[in-house]
């Protein structure tokens, strides 16, 4: 066991709740039953998929991308995904890819159709938890991100920063504190030049549009090869490469990682500094400094955070710590109730993407090139409100698939509290939500069980308890 | 310079503050059926600002654009695909090296500054810029140049001043999430899309709704930092929804939508003084000529919503009933202001810019009041020089700052929302202090604001 890894001990009812509430969408009744009391290492292992990319049962992602050529009607790519989080066996690499969506953030407005952010949506998957130098390197030639950075029009002559500012600041080392300078991003962004997106939405390298001159990066030379020289048109890799070398950027990113998966730290001087979950999840995703061009083991930390005791065991005096999402809490609503994000009904066929909105996420549109909030950032009181009013719009769209007939199946009795826990995919209540339960209950406006049981789904699902995990 | 701490600790500093002690009490509003307490009817007296972030970085050389002169010659040389030809621009004044003019996409605003209700500060930056956007914003909506601390400089205010019983005293406006500037120490305003993302969607069966609503309201008894972080959050979003119950916003479309919500909220009687509405859209990396002049239009268009209540001389209609002119005891106490994260480089880079430095602000006020009425009274026209930029055959690459923007803060806050005629002075932020040629004891830009 490496330092700061959780021993060898059975996973509890709560462990369940927050590993897969954090990493897959949360849990259901069924996903407690089974993993409460397996070795808590194993648990973690099992939300892995056996290789990557996985071939998963669902709609083919290939026809999803014709079909959402030359149309700005995102709609049913955003519902697709949903449902695709909602309903695969693999939910920890739809979460993965997910957090590379934010991280790699680009909006379907950017390019000239849908097709090019589901194309960008493939291989984020492809590359979820697989290696991050492979990722960044397809990413900085992705067609959606070179619409979305200005690349196609950065060409000799005409350089444009736009995205070799952000591959840095975002993407790799990130500012915290800053360790380049402005003038690495300058030379950065000639090395970048030349690149264009084809008909299939890819990017191609254009040797005439390439500015041929030597780039001085973080003090090393990229590029000045002759014309048309073939390692031209990997200039680009050369530049990420190089920002892997930078000791901030295997940090950077882990930090990110940190946020999205566990809590967002204290310590945020990555250099001095550095959170201990940063810094373990950082040494397990860059290869050793002996290996410069090894694997950015992306499985690699992702087990070392969900292992590590900081991750389990951080609540601990000061309850639940990370904000979930959005997405995931509407995921995790279809997850228990069964019902689809996909559905055509046409009363409630909006409502997923409506309560999102309202929440501030939106899949395939993020506010800007920073990607959506991370931690309390989320919580202005409309989003808030929006969080309570998921499980009212959620409730309708299970009735409206005709599930309620199920209800009483499903849906445990109002009253009883424990069966409610469980059935929310949560541990325990601490006893402030547990006092406000037993307050609705005593005094619950109806008599009408049915009524009584869809107040306990929306007061659960806004609890405190079931947002921040 | 060297700047240490990072956007991310400015935003983590914010929300360290325990939930508790973030309370901006909105209480019910008067007149609603479950209201009880009202907002100070003094609160009608207070000075009102609506400050307009034009995010991404406005190019502020396209704003206000160099018309004849030597510094026209050096933009014609660099401006090769984003020049605005001269014969466009709504003439402002002469300036050092040339004249300059207003993108002629701003009628509105060119307007006000016929009126003399409108200044231009000119080369607005803060000492060791940086050119990423979210270090600059943050720096921006702090008035931290060395940034040691995570609140805002409108929440700064907010702290100093207090927010009383009832009142939205600061807002956000279609951001998403609250903005930094309204973060204080000790308290902080609210953030909100429209009038029309207040309202659950649970209505409808009464006497059950009520009782969910009220336990969620209840959740602020979480105990742990971040539970009750989003508790205190729970009862806000309660309060906002009644507090909000009928109120009406026109949405045309555009700044127009967050600029007309503003303007209900000022005339709401809820206390609002202070406003921020961000805009997105102004990083012109490519295609500048035609975002630009579209994302302009849109500013200009909302300004006029704001002021006018028309839009291209067509009423903008509230349901049925047209948007008339913002009512004039608010019009007459309200100060609209723009700034940006940062302007763009001087040359172009093919289709668009990149990030640069300095940039002019704007900021409208009302009619001048009364001579000898003891008012205060915003000196329209251009203030201070017009940033170097080099010569036809040695361009600069950059604006540099010839004004601190911190003084323009520091004389918003001890002169205009200080005035006598308000009830809420404000003796300025001690972080704005600074000293050098043209700004007064407590740093504040000299002769902005006057007295008439």
């Amino acid at each position: 066991m490496g330092e700061g890894r959780a021993l060898a001990t059975p996973a509890t009812r709560e462990d369940v709740a927050r590993l897969f509430g954090r990493a897959a969408f949360g849990a259901t009744k069924n996903d407690l039953d089974v993993w409460t009391g397996k070795d808590y290492a194993l648990v973690v292992d099992a939300l892995f998929p056996p290789a990557t990319p996985v071939p998963l049962p669902l709609t083919d992602e290939n026809a999803r991308i014709t079909g959402e050529s030359e149309t700005f009607n995102v709609t049913p790519s955003q519902k697709w995904w949903l449902e695709r989080m909602r309903s695969t066996p693999w939910p920890l690499l739809e979460r993965m890819t997910l957090f590379w969506h934010s991280h790699f953030a680009t909006a379907y407005t950017g390019a000239p159709d849908v097709g090019h952010v589901m194309k960008q949506n493939n291989t984020l998957r492809t590359h979820a938890l697989g290696d991050f130098r492979k990722m960044l390197h397809a990413l900085t030639v992705d067609g959606a991100m070179i619409f979305w950075l200005s690349g196609f029009q950065n060409r000799r002559g005409a350089i444009n920063e736009n995205h070799a500012r952000e591959l840095f600041e975002l993407f790799t080392m990130g500012t915290m504190p800053q360790t380049y300078t402005e003038n690495d991003i300058r030379q950065a962004a000639k090395a970048l030049s030349g690149w264009v997106v084809n008909a299939n939405r890819v990017g191609v390298f254009d040797t005439n549009r390439h500015d041929r001159s030597v780039k001085t990066v973080f003090g090393a030379d990229v590029g000045g090869y002759p014309a048309a020289d073939p390692r031209e048109a990997t200039e680009y890799q050369e530049i990420c490469n190089l920002a892997l070398l930078q000791h901030t950027t295997a940090r950077y990113v882990a930090y990110k990682m940190v946020c999205s998966f566990a809590y967002v730290p204290d310590t945020t001087d990555l250099v001095n500094d550095p959170d201990p979950l940063v810094d373990a999840v950082a040494n397990a995703l860059r290869p050793s400094w002996t290996d410069p061009g090894g694997v950015w083991d992306i499985t690699k930390a992702m087990k070392t955070l969900l292992n590590h005791n900081a991750f389990r065991y951080s609540q601990r005096g000061t309850g639940n710590v990370l904000v979930r999402s959005p997405i995931e809490l509407i995921v995790h609503l279809g997850r228990i109730l069964g019902a689809s994000l996909n559905n055509n009904n046409a009363q409630t066929h909006w409502m997923p993407l409506f309560g999102l909105q309202r929440m501030g996420q939106t899949p395939f549109r993020p506010p800007n090139v920073a990607g959506w909030p991370m931690g309390t950032d989320w919580l202005t009181a409309p989003a808030v409100q929006g969080r309570y009013n998921i499980g009212d719009l959620m409730a309708k769209v299970w009735a409206s698939q005709g599930l309620t007939t199920a209800a009483a199946t499903i849906l445990p009795a109002s009253g009883d509290v424990p069966a409610w826990i469980s059935f929310m995919g949560l541990g325990k209540l601490t006893p402030e939500t547990q006092q406000r339960i037993n307050a609705y209950l005593a005094n619950p406006g109806t008599g009408d069980e049915p009524t009584k049981q869809r107040s306990m789904l929306i007061l659960l699902a806004a609890s405190p308890d079931w947002q921040v995990m | 310079m060297t700047r240490t701490i990072s956007r991310r600790q400015v935003l983590r500093g914010a929300a360290t503050v325990a939930g508790a002690q973030l309370l901006s009490p909105i209480v019910f509003r008067a007149g609603t059926a479950w209201g009880d307490a009202q907002v100070d009817p003094a609160t009608a007296n207070r000075m009102r600002l609506v400050i307009i972030d034009l995010i991404g970085g406005n190019d502020g050389l396209n704003t206000v654009v160099p018309m004849s002169g030597a510094i026209r010659d050096v933009y014609e040389k660099v401006r090769v695909t984003t020049e605005l030809p001269a014969d466009t621009l709504l003439p402002l004044g002469a300036v050092d090296g040339g004249t300059v003019g207003l993108n002629p996409n701003l009628p509105t605003m060119y307007g006000f500054w016929q009126q003399n209700r409108m200044a231009v500060v000119q080369g607005c930056d803060y000492p060791g810029h940086d050119y990423s956007h979210f270090v600059s914003d943050d720096i921006w909506q702090t008035g931290f140049v060395n940034q040691t601390t995570g609140s805002g400089w409108l929440g700064r205010h907010l702290d100093r001043v207090g927010i009383g019983e009832g009142e939205l005293r600061g807002v956000g406006i279609g951001l998403d999430r609250l903005p930094l500037a309204l973060r204080g120490t000790q308290v902080r305003g609210e953030e909100i899309n429209s009038v029309y993302e207040t309202q659950f969607t649970d209505g409808g069966e009464f006497g059950v709704t009520q009782r969910r609503h009220a336990e969620f309201a209840a959740f602020s008894a979480a105990p742990y930092p971040v539970d009750a972080y989003y508790g205190d959050m729970c009862r806000r979003a309660r309060d906002l929804a009644i507090a909000t119950t009928g109120l009406t916003a026109a949405q045309p479309g555009g700044v127009a939508n967050q600029m007309l919500t503003a303007r209900t909220l000022l005339t709401a009687n809820l206390g609002t003084e202070v406003v921020f509405v961000g805009t997105g859209g102004y990083d012109t990396h490519d295609n500048q000529l035609v975002n630009h002049a579209n994302l302009l239009r849109d500013l200009d268009r909302g300004i006029e919503a704001f002021f006018h209540g028309t839009r291209d001389g067509v009423p903008i209609l509230n349901g049925s009933t047209p948007v008339g002119p913002l009512p004039q005891a608010i019009a007459e106490k309200t100060l609209v202001m723009t700034f940006s994260e940062f302007g763009r480089r001087i040359g172009d880079n093919g289709t668009g810019t990149d990030h640069g430095a300095a940039a002019p602000m704007f900021l409208i006020g009302p009619p001048a009041p009364p001579a000898g009425s003891g008012r205060v009274v915003l000196t329209p026209g251009l203030h201070r020089d017009h940033p170097a930029m080099g010569s036809v055959l040695a361009p600069a690459d950059n604006l540099e700052m010839t004004t601190d923007m911190r003084s323009i803060y520091q004389s918003v806050l001890t002169n205009w929302i200080s005035d006598a005629s308000g009830p809420s002075p404000d003796e300025g932020d001690d972080e704005f202090r600074i000293s050098g040629p043209g700004y007064g004891s407590d740093g504040s830009l000299t002769g902005l604001f006057g007295v008439a």
